[in-house]
């Protein structure tokens, strides 16, 4: 099997709530992600945003995936939402990627800022200094504040080696729009839901949602443009309350290979 | 609904945390230790003992010897309050910062309802607590004036809600001076007049208070009914702002033409360094000037050019203040910058570094103050009365600053 042009997936695979929407009921979590593989060719790795874990953990998790599986790791929130570039969180996270690497399973970090991370001449130089301390590494950026959506965004990006994380979210007041383009070889889609009432306020449900078909659709053109113009697509669901985002996922599947779309 | 979260004896616990040692015990916080001074914040530990901020040292040393006396890292604290501000933002995108250790939050959706907002003010509590470790309090309420007020019934780490009904059967019986605003010589006329409790104020009648109070007689009169309709200003809205600002009220009255004009100069330089962070120039400086009288005066200029440097802030200031000044006892100074423009719109910036060869060196000196901290380089006039800048927000001087060697 050759790797697919696009590739989805979702944002994390390891919900107990899962265990009935998704895994069948009994599954262990240790067996989570062999079953996740047999029916996604791609997971963006969450739990690294929360903690750095050991080296073992991603070499634990390249051996029980398929040889073409690929892994997209989200950086941890020190570094995205405290803004720190400590050598010593940077050395940890690379280490803790290593075994990807070595599997040859790895395609890249995604560097998710929070909403407070407007386009300031301050959070300017910090994003170039993140690029510079990961300079061998693909990474892909996704931003939440709507401010970074200039004129200059997409040359800058690309100037830089960086890729556009485009976004479906709610069409709140500043954040960012359904905008999709290619800044680096590869491009790259999240899907958040569209709950509009729990974005805010800090509750459990800001992922709560469900995708209709029509929604999905609405990126059918989109996705068959990235398609020509990059190397790879990902798309990542993160709608990940009960098991929706693999019901998305598999959707988008759908969907895309009814198009003829290189899924 | 509308939150007010006030950190629980903010410098004091930011200290416990960096110091696990002194968690749980006494502490206090000051200027230097070795000298005279007052006490800039006390650890709940300290505080049965009588120790409270802006007390004497001594009296803090003799009521309480077994206190850690902890030098205060103003940088530190700023930046925690920061981070703050960035967690505040995940909750809701209306955020005004109030103080260092202050923030008013306006929840909408779920949060329309007390008992909704209390559930993200609980949410807030913990995710402070987890990433932190830090406590904070909240006052849920209405309007600010009520959510202020609330932070107040029950602390430390209390989450205190009140309708306007609540508001009144609280603090209607208590004595005036609980009310937000009311001081203690505003309180001493209130008790002259006859109106000695929260209620008696509402109850008052208007004319009266206005006949002795003028116009904040009858605002007086709303606030203790519990009414307030002051708009919550979100910092990080989006939108461009209109201008950028810092006041601040003087630790004494002064009439020292010096200790006044460094005070302009290092307000001067934190308008400046803050519009270079966020992005923007402006054309219009003002000067506002309180006097000892509570009289405030305004006065602006505008200039011919859109600028971000200190230097023409602060010429442009003091020029403003020279016709403002009549040498009498200022109260309160600021400095604003109006008539905003982003940056990039007249050096069309790239986006990640700009390379305007008049910035370069503000950008270095502002490099050095991310990594460095505030007081790593500061503009020479504001080391007048060094010791005494200390009220200035945003980054007074510590003794860790040298003098440069030129």
């Amino acid at each position: 099997m050759e790797t697919a042009r696009i590739l989805i997936g979702t944002s994390g695979y390891s919900f107990r709530d899962w265990v009935g929407p998704f895994y069948p009921s009994g599954t262990r979590a240790k067996d989570f992600l062999p079953y996740y593989a047999r029916h996604f060719g791609t997971v963006e790795v969450n739990s690294t945003y929360y903690g750095i874990p050991r080296p073992e953990v991603l070499a634990r998790m390249a051996d029980k995936t398929p040889e073409h599986f690929r892994f997209v790791v989200k950086l941890n929130q020190a570094m995205t939402h405290d803004r720190s570039l400590d050598s010593n969180v940077v050395r940890d996270f690379q280490a803790a990627i290593e075994p990807l690497k070595r599997a040859g399973k790895y395609d890249g970090l995604l560097a998710q800022f929070p909403w407070a991370f407007r386009r300031t001449p301050e959070n300017r130089r910090f994003l170039a200094s993140l690029r510079d301390r990961l300079a061998t590494e693909p990474l892909f950026v996704e931003f939440r504040h709507d401010s970074w959506l200039t004129s200059g965004l997409e040359g800058s990006l690309r100037e830089h080696g960086m890729g556009f994380c485009a976004v479906d979210e709610p069409r709140l007041s500043h954040l960012m729009p359904p905008v999709a383009m290619v800044t680096s070889d590869d491009a790259y889609v999240r899907f958040h839901g569209r709950n509009e009432a729990a974005w805010w306020g800090g509750g459990a449900h800001r992922y709560d949602y469900d995708y209709r078909r029509e929604e999905l659709e609405e990126w059918v053109s989109k996705i068959r443009e990235l398609a020509d113009r990059a190397r790879r697509v990902y798309l990542f669901f993160n709608n990940c309350h009960a098991g929706q985002a693999a019901r998305s996922a598999k959707l988008m599947q759908d969907l895309l290979r009814q198009h003829q779309l290189p899924v | 609904m509308i939150l007010l979260v006030d950190m629980d004896a903010f410098f004091a616990s930011v200290e416990q945390l960096h110091h696990p040692g002194l968690r749980g015990k006494p502490l206090i916080v000051c200027g230097d230790p070795q000298r005279r001074g007052v006490v800039t914040a006390a650890s709940y530990e300290a505080r049965p003992f009588g120790v409270h901020a802006g007390m004497p040292l001594q009296e803090a040393r003799r009521l309480c010897p077994q206190a850690s006396f902890v030098e205060g890292n103003p940088e530190k604290y700023v930046a925690l309050s920061l981070r703050l501000l960035d967690l505040y933002l995940e909750f809701t995108p209306d955020v005004e910062p109030f103080s260092v250790d202050e923030a008013f939050l306006a929840v909408s959706g779920r949060g329309a309802t007390l008992e909704g907002a209390v559930e993200i003010a609980r949410s807030i509590q913990r995710a402070v607590d987890e990433r932190l470790g830090l406590g904070a309090t909240i006052g849920v309420g209405p309007n600010k004036l009520i959510a202020k007020m609330a932070t107040g019934v029950h602390k430390p780490r209390g989450l205190t809600a009140m309708s306007p009904e609540d508001f009144r059967r609280w603090f209607w019986p208590r004595e005036v001076r609980e009310l937000w605003g009311v001081g203690p010589k505003l309180a001493e006329r209130l008790n002259a007049l006859g109106i000695v409790t929260v209620g008696d104020l509402a109850r008052a009648a208007p004319a009266s208070l206005e006949g002795a109070f003028g116009v904040i007689g009858p605002q007086l009169r709303e606030a203790a009914s519990g009414h307030d309709e002051t708009p919550l200003v979100p910092y990080h809205r989006g939108v461009d702002p209109k201008s950028m600002g810092h006041e601040v009220t003087l630790p004494e009255d002064s009439d020292e033409a010096d200790y006044l004009q460094g005070t302009l100069l290092r307000l001067s330089d934190q308008v400046g360094r803050r519009l270079r962070s966020e992005g923007f120039r402006g054309r219009v400086v003002a000067l506002k000037l309180r006097d000892r009288d509570f009289v405030t005066h305004l006065r602006q200029t505008t200039l011919p050019h859109f600028t971000d440097d200190h230097r023409e802030i602060f010429q442009n200031a003091c020029r403003l203040w020279r016709t403002l000044w009549k040498g009498g006892e200022v109260r309160l100074l600021g400095v604003t910058v109006a008539g905003l423009e982003p940056a990039e719109k007249a050096s069309q910036a790239e986006l990640f570094t700009t390379h305007t060869r008049d910035g370069l060196l503000r950008d270095a000196t502002d490099r050095v103050r991310d990594r460095l901290g505030e007081s790593s380089l500061v503009p020479a006039g504001a080391l007048t009365g060094r010791s005494r800048m200390s009220h200035v927000p945003f980054g007074p001087l510590t003794k860790s600053w040298k003098p440069p060697a030129s």
